[in-house]
């Protein structure tokens, strides 16, 4: 047993704890924090409401990954016309142990929209480099050695050099990445630099102690000022455990841009400006699956390798990733003798597709008996920008050789070659016959320095409730439009350094 | 699977499994009879005809097909037949990366619990 670990098979009943700072999540946002709050001596404890799954228990079983990894079998749904379904991590590590590793700073222009717009402070690419540069090297950030990468993303860097696009090497949180192709179902070498092997062991090591399978309910308030938090154990089956109530003077959400403002609307916050729970981002997914006439068996080699990055001042990123059988056949538009034809050429396949930075927003809502509920409308724009980005990715794949594609539009014939392809997209494509996905969501607790825009302050504090941060996605002012990562983690550690520096005033 | 959704996803899924069956008694070719019953041409245009309508009820359906089919190729066996094995290719390539980067690599994972140095981030 890891010293300070403890997992609902330790906990026969009620828990009653007192700390400094109790962090709800322990991903990347939430570990980040527990790691240089322990560092600076805090007495932290973290809550982590799914399982402590080590990396010698992951293998390449998607379901099993489903299961323990991921909130609801990796299967939310954001309600909408077209839906669009997401995917959160739940486990110890959160996300990043379910990721693609994708490690990139936030772009400049990005952070200067973002300060002009809400006013924030200190969030200047100069503020923020010296904190991505110790990440990158806690976390062995880097490209990727040359032998992993695989020949589906070959062929999709291939396709896209010869269009003239840019094309960039992914940097990869990996301590030379064996390109196992597993990113979405946990790392079986710990390659991957989640964490889970990173931030957690760190924090625990430094005198942090982390309970997971414990589901945090609600937020405590005396006046103003957070008390800490109640909730409960998690128990096999979901079954709900004995309780739990943790008293601290600083609390820290990180359970992501869908479960922090749950969290925090259950414990009825309300902050003034009405925006808890809105202005959420998704950057919509969307799969082109394109044949080949020679072998690619794309499971062989790291899980994304490069980035087309020629549109992204348009906010469109392409990318070929490859997807297990389970979750390649959940998405084909075909079902009984059909997919299974398909589905016999899995090894010929490259399934690539576009991010689009999203301008529309969402909504969480708590609706009764249902818990969070994800409210999400794709725009006329986005719903272009993502035909756009399908028809690019198309042309890429078949620049490369592909001789028939896929494309992620409910009723789409199967396109076989780039004239089929303009001639079937010169017609307008219903916006809801999209069929998309996200698994970056981000957005509902914006940072904003003026309480009538925002919800959080320029260093995550929660504005008008004392002792109470937000330290994840939901902290974004709007999409970045790349992975995000990175830029939760150098919030979470520059949040955490200026919290330490104000300590006193929590008594911590 | 169904496990690790959420109660009132479950609870869709199993009423959608119902309306799928017998909703088939509504469809013209099925001549009254329910989905299980039919034969597989019927079958594959009653499952045709309901994904290709816009509302809840075919998002409703496609999940349920997302679900079963994630299920049937979940499945080692089916998994082998469409040419991925992918437990050997992990293995050769662990092995292979701590054979290349070994010191490197317990160097990294080391660092993990290393001091940091004061005054820098």
């Amino acid at each position: 047993m890891i010293s300070g670990l403890i997992t609902q098979d330790d906990v026969p009943g009620e828990l009653s704890l007192e700390c400094g700072a109790v962090i709800v999540g322990s991903g990347a946002g939430g570990a980040t924090v527990a790691a240089e709050l322990a560092e600076a001596g805090v007495d932290v404890i973290v809550l982590e409401e799914g399982g402590y799954h080590p990396t010698e228990s992951f293998t390449a079983g998607t379901g099993q990954a489903l299961r323990t990894l991921y909130r609801d079998g990796g299967g939310g749904m954001a309600i909408g016309r077209p839906s669009v379904l997401y995917a959160e991590g739940r486990c110890v590590g959160g996300s990043t142990v379910v990721n693609g590793g994708m490690s990139w700073r936030t772009p400049p222009r990005v952070l200067q929209r973002w300060a002009e717009r809400e006013g924030l402070r200190a969030i200047g690419e100069r503020d923020l480099d010296p904190y991505f540069a110790a990440i990158e090297s806690r976390l062995s950030v880097g490209l990727q050695d040359p032998e992993t990468i695989g020949r589906d993303s070959e062929l999709f860097r291939g396709g896209a050099q010869a269009q003239g696009w840019a094309v960039v090497p992914n940097r990869r949180n990996q301590l030379h990445c064996a390109g196992t192709s597993n990113c979405s179902s946990g790392c079986p070498t710990g390659a991957k630099r989640s964490m889970l092997v990173t931030s957690v062991p760190r924090a625990l090591a430094l005198g942090a102690r982390l309970f997971a399978d414990c589901r945090v309910d609600r937020i405590t308030r005396s006046g103003p000022r957070v008390t800490g938090v109640t909730g409960h154990v998690v128990r096999p089956g979901g079954r709900r455990g004995p309780s739990l109530t943790v008293r601290a003077p600083v609390v820290i959400v990180a359970g992501g841009a869908v479960q922090t403002p749950a969290l925090l609307l259950r414990s009825g916050l309300r902050p003034a400006s009405g925006q808890l729970g809105r202005n959420l981002s998704v950057h919509p997914n969307a799969v082109v699956t394109a044949f080949f006439d020679q072998d690619v068996t794309g499971w062989q080699g790291v899980h994304q390798a490069f980035q087309v990055r020629e549109f992204l001042a348009e906010g469109l990123l392409l990318t070929a990733t490859n997807l297990t059988p389970p979750m390649l056949a959940g998405i084909l538009p075909a079902y009984g003798r059909e997919l299974g034809e398909l589905m016999a050429d899995y090894n010929r396949i490259v399934t690539a597709g576009p991010l689009v930075s999203d301008t529309g927003t969402g909504r969480i809502r708590l609706l009764p008996g249902l818990g969070p509920q994800v409210f999400y409308q794709l725009t006329g724009h986005d719903a272009a920008q993502v035909v756009r980005g399908v028809e690019l990715t198309a042309e890429a794949l078949f620049t490369a050789g592909a001789t028939r594609v896929l494309l992620p539009f409910d009723g789409a014939p199967v396109v076989r070659g780039p004239d089929e392809l303009r001639r079937l997209l010169a017609r307008p494509v219903p916006r809801r016959s999209l069929q998309l996905f996200s698994i970056h969501l981000m957005g509902t607790a914006r940072m904003s320095e003026d309480p009538r825009r925002g919800v959080t302050g320029s260093f995550g504090e929660f504005h008008g409730v004392p002792g109470l941060i937000v330290a994840d996605a939901s902290l974004f002012p709007g999409p970045i439009g790349i992975n995000p990562m990175e830029t939760v983690i150098a919030l979470a550690m520059r949040n955490a350094r200026r919290l330490i520096g104000r300590r006193d005033r929590y008594g911590i | 699977m169904l496990a690790s959704l959420p109660p009132a996803a479950r609870k869709a899924l199993a009423t959608t499994l119902v309306v799928l069956d017998q909703g088939a008694r509504l469809y013209p070719a099925s001549r009254g009879r329910r989905f299980a019953r039919l034969d597989d041409q019927v079958a594959a245009a009653y499952v045709r005809a309901l994904l290709a309508r816009r509302d809840t009820a075919a998002e409703l359906v496609r999940r349920l097909k997302s679900m079963i089919t994630m299920c049937y190729y979940e499945l080692p066996e089916v998994q082998r037949e469409i040419g991925y094995d992918p437990a050997p290719y992990i293995a050769a390539v662990s092995r292979r990366r701590l054979e290349s980067y070994g010191p490197q690599i317990r160097a990294g994972e080391a660092a993990v619990t290393a001091p940091v140095q004061r005054g820098k981030p």
